[in-house]
């Protein structure tokens, strides 16, 4: 079979698992909470009870931040600040249930959303080593590309930009595996982190493949939230907190994409190479 | 596959908190000031979208009405809250504003005026409300009212403990006892106006004394230096303008201050010589800076005047051929070759520049002036009927100005021009019905409700029909009741009717 025919019907079969229901259950709960803290945020502003958003605008003007337009204004950074802890401790938790669920559906076993949650908590530990470890070689990552992009001043910003992304998907496609290593093959962090580069580096196409397609569903609403005071001005300030809520949308679309067929693509690979 | 109840549910459960949360995202948020602030940026987002499109006259009661909506809604709470103050504040302003670009003048003066009871406390706010309404009454032409609106500011900001800060609120404050002292010269006061220019040297001479801002300093040194002109002390303006010239030795301030110069030997000293030879030294040593067509313009003005109508050409040529972006020095030097051509006696000439003048700029002053000189120049060599088609181009060109999708602006002056076209070739019938239509047709330009006691004087004087004349000052006075406008109507009925 065509290996991008074999990447893109993994995605359906993901999908197919969704008739069910339960597979996207735990993605669905973390969606709905990125959805609280939206509407808390946009409700409640920096106000009390809200003011616990202080915590999270170091070297954001505060004052400013009081006031109409500017409050929604800096929704997408204040809520790309919140990201980091919460895709770390409790996206990671959702991807793993996900993983399990979408692994059972494979084996055409019957798993509950209790019982996959269960299983990823004892797993917890690693999965948030790992999730951790991404996020710092991404972040070192692009904190490098930047620096490297301000050197080199004749290179054309928008092409540095594209370089640095496509750099970090190929990053991040390196780690793809450490979510299943950890919970199907029971494998420490390191250990699973070792495995994925090994299992990515064989199978580098295919793996970049299920990373690149689920992020360009998400490069629309991603370029919407990158100029706010533009959108703001422009169209309206309550389009940002529209743009927002699509973008949540089409992460949620994304990530259980990549969750469900990195896992039915790892699992049939595993099977179809014969390894344990 | 039927989906299992448990999975369905959780996922029906989420969905509907998130429908339920999208839905809230729209709501209002909790305190006034918030929602205040919310409703100013939305009326400014309406007079920026208003000015965009070429502030269209329909549009402009929509905007008005969302910033006065704000100073109706929070203008009670505003003397309680600080914060709702501001904002109403701000609303007040703005709408002066708005209704200032949208020509409303008198209603913008009083938009202003409400500003200043809002804002006692405010003195930013109330300097610029009072430097508004005096701005708008001069364009109003009414000397008086703008000169009471910047004497009332020059008491409030321009004392000598105030001044500090009123010059950094805005630096333009510093021309006010300029302004006082044209006023009054235009009121016929020269006295007045002496008293002001002193004033003037006083204040400028105390800001370069004491302020540290070099912009500042010299943005009055200038304004010391126009003090001086308007005194028409000429000697000690040219030395001033050198001391000037050896502080600032950038060409923007070289080419100013020697246009300045050249302008002092010309009108001051009546040295035209001199004067000429600044003049050409500013445009050849400056070419890109904004006095360099000026200087060309006034160059060739004076080849023009010594009837060196050859050089003069070849000075407005080159404006012409230069200066293409700069529309307004173009245009002039356009109508002055028109001129020439006239005083050399080629009307066909002249003819054709005044028509290419209304055809490629049509809204300058020269664009609305070149139809009508087109028709006095056949009239004026006898040929009356080239003259009545001329004007009748004129017309056709002014009422295509009036119809279209022009500013307001351009639309009110094609109208005068219109009328003026109509008197000119004595058609009076039609000029007086025109003069009637327009107040009508303009609600918002009260200028025009005076027509009716210009077709009035046509009626009785051009075409000795006191009948016609009686009835439109009837209508004028039953129309406008209780204005000045209606008194004025009523004494000309009682005189037309002893």
């Amino acid at each position: 079979m065509n290996r991008i025919t074999r990447v893109f019907k993994t995605f359906g079969t993901a999908i197919s698992y969704l008739r069910s229901g339960r597979p996207a259950v735990p993605l669905l709960m973390y969606f709905a909470l990125k959805l609280c803290i939206i509407f808390w945020y946009v409700l409640a502003g920096m106000n009390p009870p809200g003011s616990l958003w202080r915590l999270l605008m170091r070297g954001i003007d505060v004052r400013a931040a009081e006031h109409y337009p500017e409050h929604l204004i800096l929704l997408p950074a204040v809520i790309g600040r919140i990201d980091l802890p919460l895709e770390t401790l409790v996206l990671v938790a959702a991807q793993g249930a996900t993983v399990l669920l979408v692994a059972a559906a494979l084996r055409r076993e019957r798993s509950g959303l209790g019982e996959s949650l269960a299983g990823t908590g004892r797993r917890y530990i690693h999965l948030i080593i790992a999730a951790a470890a991404v996020s710092a070689a991404l972040f070192v990552w692009f904190r490098l590309s930047a620096a490297l992009l301000a050197r080199f001043t004749a290179f054309p910003y928008g092409l540095g930009k594209g370089v640095s992304t496509l750099g970090g998907l190929v990053l991040e496609t390196f780690f793809l595996y450490a979510i299943p290593v950890i919970l199907i093959e029971k494998r420490a962090a390191p250990a699973a982190i070792l495995r994925s580069f090994t299992f990515a580096g064989r199978h580098f196409f295919e793996s970049f493949l299920l990373v690149l397609a689920p992020f360009l569903l998400t490069v629309p609403t991603l370029l919407l939230s990158l100029n706010p005071r533009t959108i703001a001005l422009q169209i309206s300030p309550e389009f940002l907190v529209q743009t927002q809520i699509a973008g949540e949308v089409m992460q949620f679309i994304a990530t259980y994409l990549l969750m469900g067929g990195l896992t039915i693509y790892f699992a049939e690979t595993r099977v179809k190479e014969g390894e344990r | 596959m039927p989906i299992p109840r448990a999975p369905r549910r959780a996922t029906a459960f989420i969905l509907t908190a998130a429908l339920v949360l999208l839905a809230a995202c729209s709501g209002e948020h909790g305190s006034p000031r918030y929602a205040a602030e919310k409703k100013l940026f939305k009326a400014r987002k309406m007079r920026d979208d208003l000015i965009t499109g070429g502030m269209k006259t329909e549009f402009v009661g929509r905007t008005s009405d969302a910033y006065r909506g704000i100073v109706n809604e929070y203008g009670g709470a505003a003397r309680t809250v600080p914060e709702l103050e501001d904002i109403v504040i701000s609303a007040q302003m703005e709408l002066g504003e708005l209704e200032y670009r949208g020509g409303l003048l008198r209603e913008a003066r009083g938009d202003f005026e409400r500003a200043l009871a809002l804002a006692p406390n405010v003195p930013a706010a109330r300097a610029n409300a009072l430097y508004s309404a005096g701005v708008i009454s001069e364009e109003l032409e009414e000397p008086d009212s703008a000169s009471a609106y910047f004497t009332r500011f020059f008491d409030g900001f321009l004392g000598v403990d105030s001044i500090a800060s009123t010059v950094r609120m805005n630096p333009r404050y510093l021309v006010t006892p300029l302004k006082l002292a044209g006023l009054s010269v235009g009121l016929g006061d020269q006295g007045k106006a002496d008293r002001w220019l002193m004033e003037a040297e006083r204040i400028y001479l105390q800001v370069i004394a004491r302020e540290k801002d070099p912009g500042l300093v010299r943005e009055t040194r200038y304004n010391l230096l126009s003090t001086y002109l308007q005194q028409k002390r000429w000697s000690t303006a040219l030395a001033f303008a050198k001391e000037i010239e050896a502080l600032y030795r950038n060409p923007q301030d070289l080419s100013s201050i020697l246009y300045i110069e050249a302008r002092i030997y010309q009108d001051g000293f009546g040295d035209p010589a001199r004067a000429l030879a600044l003049y050409l030294s500013v445009a050849g040593s400056y070419p890109k800076e904004r006095e360099a067509p000026d200087a060309l313009l006034a160059a060739a003005k004076i080849h023009e005047k010594a009837l060196r109508l050859d050089q003069a050409a070849s000075l407005y040529g080159t404006v012409i051929d230069s200066f293409k972006s700069r529309a307004s020095e173009v245009v002039e030097a356009q109508w002055q070759l028109a001129h020439i051509d006239e005083l050399k006696g080629d009307f066909e000439s002249a003819s054709l520049r005044y028509h290419s003048i209304y055809t490629d700029y049509p809204e300058t002053v020269q664009g609305f002036e070149a139809p009508l000189r087109i028709a006095s120049n056949y009239r004026e060599h006898g040929s009356a009927d080239a003259a009545r088609s001329a004007c009748n181009r004129a017309l056709e060109h002014y009422d295509g100005l009036a119809s279209g999708d022009h500013p307001m602006a351009t639309k009110i002056m094609a109208e005068e021009y219109s009328v003026r076209a109509l008197v000119e070739d004595k058609r009076w019938d039609e000029a007086a019905q025109r003069l009637i239509a327009l107040p009508d047709r303009y609600p918002d330009h009260p200028p025009f409700r005076e027509n009716y006691l210009r077709a009035a004087s046509i009626y009785e004087k051009n075409l000795g029909d006191r009948e016609r004349a009686i009835a439109t000052l009837e209508t004028c006075s039953a129309k406008f009741p209780g204005t000045s406008l209606a008194r004025a109507a009523d004494q000309e009925l009682a005189r037309l009717k002893r």
